[in-house]
């Protein structure tokens, strides 16, 4: 994707060293109302207009915080934004989301966004797409120069990090929790991924907090359990408006408290509406300080990735882990360290292919021709297992059939088990 | 592209140096795509392509093991609350991360769910004990908040 000059042609060269004296006030790229427009970024030193004008960025999650890296990044002047978003606009959102400002409750977030930033800069392309971010069209990922993630959980950040990681993409994540943020770029194979740190809590939690039978880890828990129980009874969701549905899951959740956490408080009708509507507290001043510090970045980022190697780069590149207190204004930064057993980027990962292929080749030929090249080994009898991972629903596709068939897509990776008795590896498809 | 002296480094500019190589070499170039295989027995692979990702390793890092028994001073700085605090605690290796999680919770005023501990840039598990991460007496330990909302 990215062009790089040949450097043996001595044209080529004397043309490099010409464009590098081309400001941004005498580019042919842009129209004399976008000079205007763009006249106090120009005189930034180092600054390249035209080449956040060639750069595609994909922001997953359009919510406090991605609204406002979509505003920033719009108004910046990046050519093309990719917004994706499965969510709709409630009235809570208006509190920081700036962009949903006069939406109608329920209309698609990732749409209406975008129909507002194209108002704001009517010079740049912005794609919506609401649909879950396993969803997306493989081929966008692989479009994007870098991935901005405004998620609100490990899971879909998770997935987001193996898009990355595949595509060989940077991922720019942050996060808030109350008066805190943090903001972390992944640079894949250069520093710590997002699943580096694995944290077995996660799974647990889930466990833990899910099921009616397990046994609560954690004081909150009892409260879920009491959810669940009401759900399991009435068949439908409590009604936080209710105030004696409330107290009858805090009276299970009390009841549960006492036995496996004597000496506890008992929760509060406060206390069960929280977590039962379970909401995080977030205001848009944090959010916009931790949105700006990924804009920013990712302006860098984009002016490192389609800089030539020889030429000055715009500052250098934030790798370490920041963290924000907004009730002291103190930053904090650590560098993480990577896990040389990480699943996804350490050194037993599965390996990855790209495979040019037409769409009418049948799996089985090509992961074939894949073991002979590579020496992996197909037992006859078992062969390898396929399985769809670019959507939210995982499921086996045949051995038998054609990329088409499988309604496989352009850069779609599938993963591939059961070769050597138990080998994984990603192949990620590349159409003809 | 990346170029190698301008990045960032904050502590480590060999271990900076050794990225930029590596993000550099990540990166797709023609260099990286592998030659096409031919298939003459069936014409439907003439072009088909192989590119495989740069073979990379990296060193296993050791970890200091502290003897079991003998108690080490940590301290903790916490990055949430309305004022930076660092508490100095003493405690044993073998101690289990969300034992002193409760600790910490009760000296610092937050709930153990509301705060990770980060030793190294390493966050602690949990169900881990404090020996498994690199500690050595003196060491400076952040208190740090679970950030993952962002909607």
């Amino acid at each position: 994707m990215l062009d790089y000059p040949c450097f043996n042609s001595g044209n080529l060269i004397l043309k490099m060293i010409k464009m590098s004296n081309v400001s941004d006030f005498t580019s042919n790229k842009f129209t004399d109302e976008e000079k205007r427009r763009f006249d106090r970024q120009f005189r930034l030193p180092g600054w390249k207009q035209e080449t956040l004008k060639k750069s595609t960025v994909l922001i997953v999650g359009i919510g406090g915080l991605g609204v406002e890296v979509a505003k920033n990044l719009a108004m910046v002047g990046v050519g093309k934004l990719i917004l994706v978003d499965l969510d709709t606009v409630e009235y809570s959102n208006l509190n920081r989301q700036v962009l949903f400002i006069g939406a109608p409750e329920g209309v698609s977030k990732a749409e209406f966004a975008a129909k507002r930033l194209r108002e704001m800069n009517p010079f740049i392309s912005v794609k919506a797409y609401s649909c879950a971010l396993q969803n997306l069209p493989p081929h966008l990922y692989h479009e994007a120069d870098l991935y901005i993630a405004g998620l609100d959980s490990i899971e879909a950040r998770s997935e987001l990090n193996r898009r990355a990681i595949h595509n060989h993409r940077p991922l720019i994540d942050a996060g808030t929790a109350a008066y805190n943020g943090h903001v972390y770029c992944v640079f894949p194979f250069s520093n710590a991924c997002l699943e580096c740190d694995p944290l077995t809590e996660r799974e647990q939690d889930q466990l833990g907090a899910c099921t009616l039978v397990g046994v609560p880890r954690k004081p909150a828990h009892c409260i879920l359990k009491g959810q669940l129980q009401f759900e399991q009874d009435h068949g439908r969701p409590v009604d936080i408006m209710k105030p004696k549905e409330i107290s009858t899951v805090r009276e299970y959740a009390n009841t549960l408290l006492k036995a496996y956490f004597p000496g506890s408080q008992p929760f509060s009708p406060d206390q069960v509406i929280q977590i039962v509507d379970n909401h995080e507290a977030t205001v848009i001043t944090i959010n916009c300080v931790m949105a700006s510090l990924q804009s920013q970045e990712a302006v860098k980022i984009l002016h490192h990735i389609h800089t030539p190697k020889d030429q000055k780069k715009l500052g250098s590149l934030q790798l370490n882990y920041v963290i924000y207190n907004g009730l002291t204004g103190k930053f904090y930064e650590m560098e993480k360290p990577r896990n040389p057993d990480c699943t996804m980027c350490g050194n037993t990962r599965a390996p990855l292919y790209r495979i040019k292929v037409k769409p009418k080749f049948l799996l089985k030929k090509i992961i074939t021709k894949l073991a002979q090249e590579k020496k992996y080994q197909i037992d006859p009898e078992f062969p390898p297992s396929i399985f769809r991972i670019d959507s939210s629903e995982v499921n086996e596709i045949d051995w038998n059939s054609s990329l088409s068939e499988a309604k496989l897509r352009d850069y779609e990776t599938i993963l591939v088990t059961g070769l050597d008795d138990g080998t994984q590896i990603y192949l990620t498809l590349k159409f003809m | 592209m990346i170029e190698t002296d301008n990045f960032s480094s904050v502590k480590s500019q060999p271990i900076m140096l050794f990225c930029i190589v590596k993000y550099s070499k990540m990166l797709p170039t023609k260099e990286n795509e592998m030659e096409c295989y031919s298939m003459s027995e069936n014409e439907d692979f003439d072009e088909l392509e192989i590119e495989e990702e740069e073979e990379e390793t990296l060193e296993t890092q050791m970890r200091t093991k502290v003897p079991s028994g003998t108690q080490i001073t940590l301290f903790f700085r916490s990055t949430i609350g309305p004022g930076e605090k660092i508490e100095k605690l003493s405690v044993n290796p073998e101690m289990g991360v969300s034992e002193l999680k409760e600790t910490l919770g009760g000296i610092f005023g937050l709930s153990p769910q509301d705060f990770h501990i980060s030793i190294g840039g390493r966050t602690l598990d949990n169900d881990d004990v404090l020996s498994n991460y690199d500690i050595e007496n003196g060491l400076e330990c952040l208190i740090i908040p679970v950030s993952t909302a962002g909607i």
